[in-house]
């Protein structure tokens, strides 16, 4: 069972007395999450904290739509247990769960199953409640989140990023490529040209834009394929094939060795820099001093 | 005020500019100088290259060194003296070659220097500060430092199993001339000294001479004849 710790916040405001109410809703540090089928046999973590003014008049509901939220669920909202106004107005804070196979994308009519492919369906999480400052009878208002977190079922694969060419470096490959809207990382997959199988060479992040594929043999060409992921786990179809063959670079330093230069890498730190650099100073002086 | 009736003014002795600026100066102990110029390792003098001439072959051109010091006055008398510490920073790229066939490589190749220096400086500025000759000559030596990367597709270089990075130590001398700003300006130079206390301005070019390759084990001979230009602001 998966299970997604959530934090959200909800800012409620009363219309009526001008008083201001507050709703948190804690879904993972963010106003948005995202499932998908693998998923569909958890459930989503929430937590609340609320205040209102003196007098509870209704118990705090939840439901989650997917239109948009009113006062109260309509048909076909999954409606979540209720707490009672006697609790939130004095706890005013809990917990509670959101069945992921129970979201009204898989409980209407002509709703698919949980862990249905290719769909992306958005949902809204909906809290509200009544209070009053001395009298329920009269003076009640109704109060709703103002900015209700998203969820989001996600069973829709992201188009494949575009690999725009393959550079040659000495035993890597750099892979620059396009990755498709909604990509949250793009992997690339290798293989030696004729091998059967690609193996996983590189993964980075859905805005970037190129990853270096180290370890390569050079003068071997080798076939790249990139995939893209979705924040919900969704791999893309593979993108055509690219290919590229490494090759053995020489710079400065090499040059440079070749041409007989002296260089012995870093072999001095500072403190025996100074050393040296005092020892020579040293036998300068001396040298001087029995000069005649 | 056209520019060159004032350059032709600011070349001349001004007797009144001394009391006039005296009377109204501040303190001096420091100076702090920011300078730009073209260097070129003297990498291909190195009498272990056998004919080749790898800086040339490889790169194009001289690096652009931008450098900063900041100097103490410790004296002033007939001229000032001090020391200075300065650091500064050149780097130089050129695409790397494909073994074999010579090809320029999608790769790059890099030469970073990162020099440091701890100078002795003398300034004589006493025809500026007694009979506002508006040029001053200086001199500077001493020890330099200089660490190095040599890099390929980003990473230091390995060659031969040796890695392309190290400290180059030496020493440095330095001649300057540097030309006073104030006589263009001297109300505005006052104001620039009553309001952050920098005294004077300098416009300056100085050679220097660096010999980096003292001890002949530890890299690339990165000492270099060179030119620097930059403004000094003595407060």
């Amino acid at each position: 069972m998966v299970r997604l710790a959530t934090v959200l916040a909800l800012s409620i405001a009363t219309a009526a007395s001008g008083q201001v109410g507050l709703l948190q809703i804690q879904v993972g540090g963010t106003d948005k999450v995202v499932v998908s089928p693998s998923d569909c046999g958890g459930v989503i973590q929430a937590s609340w904290t609320a205040s209102a003014q003196q007098l509870a008049c209704s118990s705090l509901s939840f439901w989650v739509t997917l239109g948009e939220c009113g006062d109260a669920a309509g048909a076909g909202d999954q409606t979540l247990p209720e707490v009672a106004a006697g609790v939130w107005n004095q706890q005013r804070t809990g917990n509670f769960t959101i069945p992921v196979n129970e979201l009204p994308a898989f409980t209407g009519q002509d709703a698919g199953a949980c862990g249905a492919t290719g769909v992306e369906k958005k949902h809204r999480l909906c809290g509200a409640f009544s209070s009053a400052q001395f009298d329920c009878g009269t003076g009640k208002s109704v109060t709703r989140a103002s900015n209700p977190p998203a969820i989001t079922y996600d069973s829709l694969a992201p188009g494949p990023p575009t690999i725009d060419d393959v550079v040659a470096q000495d035993s890597a490959l750099v892979v620059n490529f396009t990755p498709p809207s909604g990509a949250t990382q793009v992997h690339v997959d290798a293989r030696a040209q004729g091998a059967a199988d690609f193996a996983r060479a590189a993964s980075a992040s859905g805005e970037a834009a190129s990853v270096r594929i180290e370890r390569l043999v050079n003068n071997t060409t080798y076939e790249v394929r990139a995939l893209a992921e979705d924040a919900a786990g969704n791999l893309s179809e593979p993108s055509e094939l690219a290919a590229g063959t490494p090759l053995r670079t020489e710079g400065f330093f090499s040059n440079y060795r070749r041409a007989g230069g002296a260089a012995q890498g870093c072999t001095s730190g500072g403190t025996g820099g100074l050393a040296l650099i005092a020892a020579w100073v040293i036998r300068r002086l001396s040298s001087r001093r029995i000069r005649p | 005020m056209s520019l060159l009736p004032s350059l032709i003014a600011a070349l001349l002795p001004l007797s009144s500019a001394p009391e006039a600026t005296a009377s109204f100066e501040s303190p001096r102990s420091s100076a702090l100088e920011i300078k730009l110029g073209g260097v070129t390792p003297l990498i291909d003098r190195e009498t272990s290259l056998l004919g080749g001439r790898p800086y040339a072959e490889t790169f194009t051109g001289s690096m652009l060194l931008f450098e900063l010091e900041l100097d103490r006055q410790l004296w002033q008398q007939i001229g000032s003296a001090g020391v200075g510490l300065s650091m500064g920073y050149a780097e130089k790229y050129a695409r790397a070659r494909i073994a074999g066939t010579g090809e320029p490589a999608a790769e790059t190749t890099a030469l970073k220097v990162l020099p440091i220096k701890l100078l002795g400086v003398y300034r004589f500025d006493y025809g500026a500060r007694r009979y506002g000759i508006p040029l001053v000559p200086y001199a500077k030596a001493g020890l330099a430092a200089t660490p190095f990367w040599i890099l390929k597709g980003g990473e230091i270089e390995v060659a031969d199993g040796l890695r392309g990075e190290g400290v180059q130590w030496g020493y440095s001398g330095t001649l300057g001339l540097s030309l006073l700003l104030d006589v263009l300006e001297p109300r505005l130079a006052r104001d620039m000294d009553s309001t952050s206390g920098v005294n004077h301005s300098y416009l300056f070019a100085e050679y220097v001479a660096e010999e980096v390759s003292l001890f002949r084990t530890i890299g690339p001979d990165l000492s270099s004849r060179h030119w620097m230009f930059g403004l000094m602001l003595e407060y």
